[in-house]
């Protein structure tokens, strides 16, 4: 399968908000939730509100985009999450811990390792960090940091100080799966106007901000077997849960509204499988609805399935 | 609510210079044994910012005054006026650029961002840290003569050299012909905070501040659609400073088209 792939540099730190009331914590990604709402937030001052809800009436039946998550890229090498069912192997002892906290592996090892399910680690190839796996020569994926910030008591009108987290990343990527030709204008102005606008938290004071480097073509060598993996968070409908077996891990994921009309809202809590998950099945997910308020507020639950080797 | 379409973004970036002493603090309170009293907020690499909420905020109220609106909402230290009903919003020029709160079911977006403004590191000369106590602040040490008791009660104020700099950037949302005229009141706003001071102390001379090599860079809808944001030249010729701007603004409200 040919995807669209959407290679950004990042300006300016990101703060992704994970847990909730902990300001400190950052994601070291976009998840595809926050990369949708924040396509949804532009798509709604370009085209009106009327438009977005039709958007999100065709995504509620049959989604004509599906997005991943967008993960770290660095100096043009694209990252991608762990498969959930791959062994990274090496004869090293202490190589072996410290392949358990890969968060991330290359392009290239990714593709071999959705094809074989396998692969022998080289000591060199572990990053400076450590978060991630590259056959070429990486430093860092991203770099964390805290940063103090002022709030005001609305109460006491004592100034407070505040740590918030932020992530400095070289670049990021995400796919697209364009399902319906017609929508490639919309898509790509809309994600224009998103680097002056930002993804993720703290936007009005400059984070989230990025410049579209290219956009060009990616494909994989995709499993033809039924098991398949996920390059975003996915939320399951009841019926895809029959009989699911798999490698997975999960996340709560929570939050406040954010729209013209509506802040302040509470988002219903939802779990959702995380990128890199595999399953036995042709995996698709959809919209779920987490607040009701002057208008429905949905979550992006879509999942986007890789095709994988399956190794159970 | 109307249809609220963006016609498109306004971007203006320039320098912050500080020409006297930048005393933007962290909340107060001692932080550290050893540290200075009145700490200046720090970025992630302890380089002194201007935070965009404390340039918006002041923008804010200085316009608020200029045009006699009345405040009544408290919100922090401060009081500010925030409309109360859709008929006053639609006539008024700073809550269309500077935001509602969301309970508002009239709110609109905000027209206005204003970003953290970095230090120029280069700014802070050699020259300039000869006199300096830290890599990129100086730390004035005064007393404070309590009214009542007499006693003089020493502190220390940390601040931000006179002569340093920051790059500012601010996005202002386009949504109808209305906010282009409106844009004239964005540096109006900059122009009184060139008058008044940014940050804590400024009666006794610290906060002055002047914008300069002002760029304003019109990123309208059909250039986002064809993708040509990079080849957009600025609208704003040699008029790069507030006073400049506001004096002419009709020759770059002529470009936003
Ligand atoms: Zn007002």
């Amino acid at each position: 399968m040919k995807y669209k792939v959407c290679e950004i540099e990042t300006i300016t730190p990101f703060h992704i908000g994970n847990k909730e009331g902990s300001l400190e914590e950052t994601l070291h990604y976009v998840p595809s939730d926050t990369l949708f709402s924040a396509f949804c937030n532009v798509y709604r001052i370009l085209y009106g509100e009327d438009e977005l809800k039709k958007l999100i009436e065709e995504f509620t039946t049959k989604p004509p985009f599906l997005l991943s998550s967008a993960f770290p890229a660095v100096n043009g090498t694209l990252f991608f999450p762990t498969p959930k069912n791959s062994k990274l192997v090496s004869d090293d002892e202490i190589l072996n811990k410290k392949l358990k906290k890969i968060e991330f592996v290359s392009e290239e090892i990714f593709k071999e390792l959705i094809k074989e399910g396998k692969i022998e680690v080289k000591k060199e190839w572990v990053t400076v960090d450590g978060k991630g796996i590259a056959k070429e020569k990486i430093e860092k994926l991203w770099v964390e940091k805290e940063v103090a910030r002022v709030t005001i008591d609305r109460k006491t009108n004592a100034s407070q100080l505040y740590y918030q987290g932020e992530v400095i990343f070289n670049g990021l990527h995400f796919l697209i799966d364009l399902k319906d030709e017609n929508y490639w204008k919309e898509i790509e102005t809309t994600i224009r106007v998103m680097e002056h606008e930002g993804i993720g938290g703290e936007r009005t004071y400059g984070k989230g901000l990025f410049k579209i480097k290219k956009v060009r073509d990616i494909e994989f060598n995709e499993n033809k077997s039924e098991w398949f993996l996920t390059l975003s968070m996915y939320c399951p409908k009841k019926e895809e849960l029959k009989g699911i077996k798999g490698y997975f891990e999960y996340i709560t994921r929570g939050g406040w509204v954010y729209s013209p009309e509506e802040k302040g809202l509470r988002k219903k809590f939802l779990r959702m499988f995380v990128e890199g998950s595999v399953f036995n099945k042709k995996i698709v997910g959809g919209m779920v609805k987490v607040a009701e308020g002057r208008h429905d507020v949905f979550r992006y639950g879509y999942a986007f399935p890789i095709g994988v080797k399956n190794e159970i | 609510m109307e249809e609220i379409n963006l016609l498109g973004k306004i971007i203006i970036r320039g320098k912050i210079k500080a020409e006297t002493g930048l005393a933007i603090g962290s909340g107060g309170g001692k932080m550290e044994i050893g540290g200075v009293d009145n700490p200046v907020i720090k970025d992630a690499f302890g380089k002194p910012y201007i935070p965009g909420s404390s340039l918006k905020g002041k923008m804010r109220s200085l316009l608020e005054k200029a045009s006699g609106k009345k405040p009544n909402v408290s919100l922090g230290k401060a009081r500010i006026h925030i409309c109360e009903n859709k008929e006053e919003y639609q006539k008024c020029i700073v809550c269309k650029i500077f935001g509602l709160p969301g309970e508002k079911d009239f709110s609109e977006p905000t027209r206005l961002i204003v970003r953290d403004a970095f230090l120029i590191e280069d700014s802070i000369t050699d020259e300039m840290r000869k006199n300096m106590d830290f890599k990129y602040t100086e730390v004035k040490s005064e007393n404070v003569i309590d009214r009542i008791t007499s006693a003089a009660n020493p502190r220390q104020m940390e601040r931000v050299p006179a002569g340093a700099e920051f790059d500012f950037e601010m996005i202002y949302n386009v949504f109808s012909e209305e906010d282009k005229n409106n844009l004239k009141d964005v540096f109006k706003g900059m122009e009184l905070l060139e008058h008044d001071y940014l940050g804590s102390s400024g009666s006794r001379g610290y906060g002055k501040v002047r914008f300069e090599g002002i760029k304003v860079y019109w990123c309208s809808k059909e250039d986002y659609e064809k993708g040509k944001i990079e080849e957009k030249k600025e609208i704003n010729a040699e008029l790069q400073t507030p006073n400049k701007i506001v004096e002419k603004f009709e020759e770059i409200r002529k470009n936003i088209s």
